[in-house]
């Protein structure tokens, strides 16, 4: 199974919104793909069609020590995905706590118990917090990654999280991070000069699908559906298509290049 | 008799009313130059590749230049 983790420099950036359409995307290209939100704001759901007052999640399982897969939904299009679940303050505490004392708890559970009959062409998409919400049980989940991508904005927010956020610093040393431009505005003169500066920078980095800022975006999402769905030829559909076609050779070769990883 | 080149070039400029006659194709380093100038959250920055270079002996570049052991 491939995986990809996926991460904010900061809140707002448009994770979720990325790695939901991401996995979507990969089941446009025939590609075997489900999702799993880790972020507390349990946001990802919107995007497959679950209803808003539909409080299931794994964390809620958890909670209740059910099996977390009992958690695990579908789309119309049978796109799985398991949300974070909603809990309250005491709960949400009560497993962050567990959760921290037993970091190794979340790769385990998500990992297959049978690695010889997992699928090698199957893909899990993680969702996590922004980077400077990450824990100490998030840390076997990017170590195991077969890509990290940090989401950015070209703004001067994202630039300089990324030049000085002491979390961004520390996680760039362990990972091999690739960093995902999103909501780039054409008509935005900084938005164009903060895209230039950055892509100058942090060319080694910089994944090179671009994500344009589209209304196409939030608009399926007050639908409750995906972009890809609502607006199958919005300028945002096709920058995810060619994202997870970005995705498809570049975990590939990463793989071929060192195979025994 | 037809007009010479540099007539015509003179009579595109006038019908489309160029804003900025004295325009200078920029490489993208200098527009990058440029930029870094033109923003007060800029200007204080540095690139992190260059302060690489100036400080820094190891295989590993913080633009992810990562040596793989």
């Amino acid at each position: 199974m491939k995986r990809i983790v996926i991460t904010g420099i900061q809140g707002g950036v448009g994770a979720t919104t990325v790695a939901a359409n991401l996995t979507i995307a990969l089941h446009s290209i025939e590609q075997k793909a489900h999702a799993i939100d880790m972020n507390p704001t349990n946001f990802m759901r919107l995007h497959f069609s679950m209803d808003p007052n539909n409080n299931d999640g794994w964390m809620l399982r958890r909670y209740h020590q059910e099996p977390w897969q009992q958690a695990g939904y579908q789309n119309h299009h049978q796109i799985p995905f398991v949300p974070f679940g909603e809990l309250t303050e005491a709960q949400y505490q009560q497993q962050l706590t567990a959760l921290q004392q037993q970091p190794m708890t979340l790769l385990n559970n998500i990992s297959p118990e049978n690695k010889e009959a997992e699928s090698k062409s199957d893909w899990q998409i993680i969702l996590l917090p922004e980077i400077t919400s990450l824990q100490n049980f998030h840390r076997p989940l990017l170590d195991e990654a077969d890509l990290v991508i940090c989401v950015v904005r070209p703004d001067i927010q994202s630039y300089l999280s990324l030049q000085k956020n002491r979390h961004y610093q520390a996680l760039h040393e362990k990972h091999n991070i690739k960093l995902l431009m999103n909501a780039f505005n054409a008509n935005s003169e900084v938005s164009r000069d903060l895209q230039l500066v950055i892509k100058h920078e942090y060319q080694e980095m910089i994944i090179p699908t671009l994500m344009h800022f589209d209304t196409a975006v939030p608009e399926a999402v007050a639908n409750l559906t995906s972009v890809l769905e609502a607006a199958p030829y919005s300028q945002a559909a096709q920058d995810y298509r060619s994202f997870a076609f970005w995705c498809l050779t570049h975990v590939n070769q990463e793989i071929m290049v060192t195979p025994n990883v | 008799m037809p007009n010479r080149l540099s007539d015509d070039i003179s009579g595109l400029f006038k019908a489309y009313s160029v804003d900025q006659p004295e325009y200078e194709e920029l490489s993208e380093l200098e527009r990058y130059q440029k930029v870094k100038q033109k923003w007060q959250g800029l200007k204080a920055t540095t690139n992190p590749a260059d302060s690489f270079k100036n400080t820094n002996n190891e295989n590993v570049s913080i633009t992810g230049n990562k040596e793989k052991p």
